[in-house]
């Protein structure tokens, strides 16, 4: 899995030809192009969460491509850092009235950071030990936040209602701060 | 603390671990001859719970019964899903990563078709007997929790029998120890295998079975029991049968005596930081420790 998908990357990345780079990128621009000019062309809530859950997948999908699919250390816990970017963003919106956009930041550098927590012991082990480690990190995360007050309990917290006063694209925001389990 | 409430977590303690070996030995099984680890575990004991409960609804089965039975079930089952899915992924001396990604496929698809049937409520099997108790001096015996526990040994005795006594259990431990070697003997790998992934799902399905009369459960029921089994068997050392036994009474015995200095929704963090522990300092399980102190 992981020798094929690396094999593909490479020549792009040091850069062979431009041809060839464009070949690459072209997707993915207009992937993005498509997610920007959709909304504007049909601005019903079911286009705007279908696209919204659609490249929130393309999102997760990639950051475990990148360490599942390049360094093939299948890893079941990204639940984690899903959840804490969900939270992070969650409690500064309603707690601290940061912007939308400053917060969903903060969630990525929260997670990053603790990417390295978890990380720094975890990568010590390889292959299915690693996998059967982040399945542990993973439910020890769930079990703290389903006990934790500052995270709601099992209740859970949302950032909907800040959400809505706050940012041009109303729809999406509710979607932000899902619960912490994603398998 | 009492010597009283002392004796009472201990029972407890000991009266969970029968339970904890039976689900633990369904994974060690599979790992075991297909160093394959059977995350689709959680989604078998799962499916053993809402089968006992609907042997208990709509036959009157007795639920103990009804775990045993379903255990049977299972073990078709298992062998079904073995031939239809699990020999067509590449296995070898180590855990193979497509192998661990399609049982986890197979348990999430489990899991939904639990939801599909059975729907998101939490069920319970109540019987007269739940609620019961037998007081032995200063302890106090939950009825299920000892009925539970026998027939859990009972399971145990019978794996150890097949294990120790027959040509399957001769084989299972062949394979178990080296699958090559086992090859040249002439020792049929694949009809093995399925029996042994068979009896692991049957493991899986009498210890569902048992919990869903200790505990309400609803789709998502396996989860934590699997981790439970994972840090069973990473104590006990993947491949060693008595160590299995030796991590299940560990993790109950810490289980149970955390109550006293933690509040018993952390239990399960508990368990998983021993897990991550026991991955990164004690990679051969404890008997790893007692061959280390051989040594010396």
């Amino acid at each position: 899995m992981s020798s094929t998908k690396s094999q593909a990357v490479v020549p792009a990345a040091v850069g062979v030809s431009w041809q060839s780079w464009v070949r690459q990128a072209a997707p993915m621009v207009l992937a993005g192009v498509a997610g920007a000019v959709i909304p504007l062309l049909r601005d019903d809530p079911n286009t705007i969460r279908l696209l919204f859950i659609a490249y929130v997948w393309v999102i997760t999908s990639i950051a475990w491509n990148i360490l599942g699919g390049f360094t093939g250390q299948v890893s079941f816990g990204f639940a984690v850092f899903y959840g804490l970017g969900a939270y992070t963003t969650a409690l500064l919106i309603t707690r601290a009235s940061l912007h939308p956009y400053l917060a969903y930041l903060a969630g990525g550098v929260l997670a990053a950071l603790a990417s390295l927590v978890i990380g720094v012991p975890a990568f010590r082990l390889r292959g299915p030990y690693f996998a059967i480690a982040t399945i542990g990190v993973s439910e020890t995360v769930r079990v703290i936040a389903n006990n934790l007050k500052l995270t709601g309990a099992p209740v859970g917290s949302g950032s909907s209602s800040a959400g809505r006063s706050t940012s041009s694209s109303t729809t999406t925001l509710p979607y932000s701060s899902r619960s912490a389990r994603w398998r | 603390m009492t010597a009283a409430q002392f004796v009472n977590l201990l029972v407890a303690a000991l009266l969970l671990a029968g339970v904890y070996a039976i689900m633990s030995y369904g994974l060690a099984l599979a790992y075991g001859v297909m160093k394959l680890v059977n995350l689709a575990h959680a989604g078998f004991m799962m499916l053993g719970a809402y089968l006992t409960l609907e042997a208990f609804r709509r036959l009157g089965l007795d639920p103990l019964l009804g775990a045993i039975v379903t255990a049977g079930v299972l073990w078709l089952v298992g062998m079904g899903v073995y031939w239809l899915l699990v020999r067509h992924v590449p296995t070898s001396d180590e855990p193979t990563l497509p192998s661990l990604l399609l049982l986890f496929g197979v348990w999430l698809v489990l899991q939904n078709i639990g939801y599909l049937i059975w729907g998101t409520q939490d069920q319970a099997i109540l019987t007269p007997r739940t609620l019961q108790t037998i007081r032995l001096g200063p302890v106090t015996l939950p009825v299920v929790r000892v009925l539970v526990f026998l027939v859990a040994l009972v399971g145990l005795a019978v794996l150890h029998l097949v294990l120790g006594r027959t040509w399957f259990g001769r084989a299972v431990r062949a394979l178990t120890q080296n699958r090559q070697a086992s090859r040249i003997v002439g020792i049929d790998v694949g009809r093995t295998a399925m029996l042994a992934f068979g009896a692991s799902t049957a493991f899986s399905g009498l210890a569902g079975g048992l919990l869903a009369t200790l505990y309400s459960f609803n789709p998502d029921f396996g989860g934590p029991f699997l981790l439970r089994s994972f840090v069973i068997i990473v104590l006990g050392g993947l491949e060693s049968f008595a160590g299995v036994a030796l991590g299940g009474l560990v993790l109950a015995l810490l289980e149970t005596f955390s109550v006293l200095v933690i509040p018993a929704g952390y239990q399960l963090a508990l368990s998983f930081g021993l897990l991550v522990v026991a991955l990164l300092v004690l990679p051969g399980g404890l008997p790893s420790l007692f061959a280390w102190r051989r040594r010396l």
